[in-house]
Formats: C-alpha cells, structure tokens, sequence
C-alpha cells in the first residue's frame, strides 16, 4: 500500500454505512468515514506516530479486502512526480521527438467518470497548495472603481464567525481598506440598502438569519440592485461543491476563494477584481 | 502599519481562536445533544451543520488543518442528511461517538501537526 494511495468509498461501503456497521470494528467504522475520494493515507495519517499510521493503513487494508473501500490511481508524491517528468524524455525539448498520444472516443458514462476523476485530481492538488481559488470574473475595467488617490476602498465583510471576521477586517485594513463587517443576511442587506458606497464585498455563503436563504441571496440582491452595478463580491465560503461554484458564477459573483483560505490567495484574488 | 506589529496582532488572533475552540465544540456538542433528544426536528440538524461548517472552514484558516477537514467530514455526513431529509437516531448515536475525536486534537498539542495559522497567512 502506497502512503500517497488514494481510497474512496464503494457503492457496498457507502451502503454499509447508511444501513449497518454492526459488523465492523469502532476502527473501521471510523476509516470508514474518514476515506474521502480526496485525501491520501499520509494526509490522514501525518499528525500520527508511524504505529498509527500503519494501524490506519491496516484498517483501510481491511475495508479495502471487505470491498467497502477502492484504491484510485495512486497519487505519486511531489518530489516522486518531479523526478518521473524530469527523468522522461518524451516530456524534455530535444528528447526524441513528439510522445505518443493515444485517443479514445468515450461513452457517456465513461466520461463522466473521466471527469470525476479529473475533479478528483484537481481537488487533491488544491489541497496541496497548487491552487485554491477560481477567481470567475474577469477584472474590472480600468477606471471603474470608485478609488481615487488617497481615497480608500470600502469593504463590507459579511461572516457570521467573528474570528474571521477580526482577522479580515485586520488585514483588509492593513492594505488599507476602510471596513464594515455584517453578522448575517439582515445586517448586510441593510447596511447595503443604508450605503451604496462600497467598492468590495467579501461574502459567505452559509449565514444566519434568515430561513431558507444564503449568500447567494444577498448577491442577487446586488446584482438586481443598479445602484450596486460596480460593486465586486468575492465569495469567501466553504461551501466548494461545483453546484455552489457555478451557482455563485451564475448569480454574478466576481470570484469564489474556498475556506480554509490563504490570505495571499485572497488579496491577490482582491487585486485581480478590482482592476489593479 | 509594521510587518512585526502585523504578525503580532495576527497572533493574538490566531491565540484568541485557540481560546475559544473549547466554546465552540462545547456548543457543537451541545447542538447534537439537542438532535438526540428532539431527533424530528430539523432546525436542530441544521445548526449542527451550521456549526460544523463554521469550525471546518474556519480551523483551516487559522493553522488547525486536521481538526478543520475532521469537521468537514462531519458536516459533509450532516449535510448528506439534511439534502436526504432523513436521519436516524443510529445516525446521531454513531456521530456522538465521533465526535469527540475534534477535541483530540486540542489535547494533542493544539496544531496537531498543523503548520500555524500566521503561516497561512
């Protein structure tokens, strides 16, 4: 077994887990869970000692014997892939002329299963660090901000967890943004309906404080909203399936930046809406 | 304002975030206690989503990598319930289980291999 294996559960180990796992020790039921379709053994296992990591290995060995988990194309390690490409002339100028490509015509099902796998792929490589934002707009036209000289940006927070909340309007102030924070949908749709002034607003998704609605709401608000035409909004959200990603592309939204984000991310994703 | 004045502060919140985990899970706890005993009612799931969602998006960013994809796991099952709107009592029991697994990573260290939220940003 690969520590850089990837294990996604079966159709048998999804069902396992719905219905009965009496038959399953508490470690397995546990793996069970855990394995994700994104995340290698060593990601689960780096916080562990090496007898934990192996136990954790065994177990998925088990679930994997038991047929309620399947290993995915095994996912070399950085350094491993460096090595390959480098090491493969067909990937080299100069190297033996032009690698073979093979086509195949797929069916339906095959190529939604190619493009599983390829979400799949790009999935592991945001989780390790190679990107972690779709920025879907394009950037603002030169001039159509509202900053001027000395002016500052205004930027309206809207997170319901004030942890990131201190820490936004930290650092948002810090590149000197002039910042207003909203809790929850009712205080930022009404400090949007009190000011029309802001340059930037940074969203979430899920928030408190009405039923049934969500950020998406408070940006179809400004979408519909003439007087909001220039203001950008950058969703900042865990919320990361494709349903949620096009919805936010559908709805207007400038850029989709996914929670847990990197603060270089954000502000570069910043940068590139407001046109600098 | 001064890098080394920058990185205090974020450390201060990084620090403050580390104080107020216990709060947090204790109402994660609270929230599935409150499942338990009303299963039948949704709102109850919800704002156990809801706040599985928060510390999962929120962990991450501050350094707590593996507590923030813990909760995620979690809120993933829950938000499988609530899109299903179905969940069973054996659902909630086998989560009580789980679910102290999130203070583990408190009790071993606070990073638990995490690499620190001043890091990241």
């Amino acid at each position: 077994m690969d520590k850089y294996s990837i294990y996604s559960k079966t159709a048998r180990g999804m069902a396992e887990l719905k219905t009965n796992t009496k038959n399953l020790s508490r470690e397995q039921v546990k793996a069970l869970i855990m394995v994700n379709g994104k995340s290698s053994i060593r990601d689960f296992t780096h916080t562990l000692s090496d007898a934990g990591c192996n136990s954790f290995a065994s177990t998925v060995r088990e679930l994997e014997n038991l047929g309620l988990v399947r290993a995915l194309a095994p996912v070399a390690s950085p350094a491993a892939t460096m090595r390959r490409l480098v090491g493969n002339e067909d990937f080299l100028p100069g190297g033996g002329g032009l690698p073979k490509i093979e086509v195949t015509e797929l069916s339906g099902q095959e190529s939604v299963q190619a493009w599983a796998e390829a979400r799949r792929g790009a999935q592991v490589l945001q989780e390790r660090g190679f990107f972690a934002a779709y920025q879907v707009g394009g950037p603002a036209e030169e001039g159509s901000s509202s900053l001027m000289a000395g002016e500052p940006l205004k930027a309206l927070v809207v997170e319901d967890d004030p942890d990131i909340i201190q820490m936004l309007e930290l650092l948002l102030s810090e590149k000197g943004f002039a910042v207003q924070t909203a809790p929850d949908i009712p205080a930022a749709l009404a400090t949007l309906a009190a000011d029309t002034r802001f340059d930037l607003v940074l969203l979430d998704v899920v928030l408190p404080g009405a039923v049934g609605k969500d950020g998406f709401h408070i940006l179809d608000t400004i979408r519909q909203d003439p007087r909001l035409q220039q203001l950008r909004v950058i969703m900042v959200t865990s919320q990361v399936s494709d349903e949620h990603v096009l919805r936010g592309l559908k709805t207007g939204a400038d850029g989709y930046i996914f929670k847990p984000f990197k603060w270089d991310t954000l502000y570069q994703c910043i940068r590139s809406v407001m046109g600098e | 304002m001064a890098m080394d004045e920058m990185l205090v502060k974020l450390k201060a919140l990084q620090a403050g975030f580390r104080q107020n985990l216990p709060a947090r899970l204790a109402a994660i706890d609270t929230a599935l206690q409150d499942c338990r005993d009303q299963p039948q009612w949704r709102e109850h799931v919800e704002t156990l989503h809801r706040l599985l969602h928060t510390i999962a998006g929120s962990a991450g960013t501050f350094g707590y990598d593996g507590l923030g994809a813990r909760a995620r796991e979690f809120e993933q099952e829950v938000n499988a319930w609530l899109a299903a709107d179905r969940w069973s009592e054996r659902d909630l029991d086998r989560l009580a289980l789980l679910l102290p697994e999130l203070r583990l990573f408190l009790e071993q260290g606070g990073h638990a291999g995490d690499q620190g939220g001043v890091d990241r940003v």
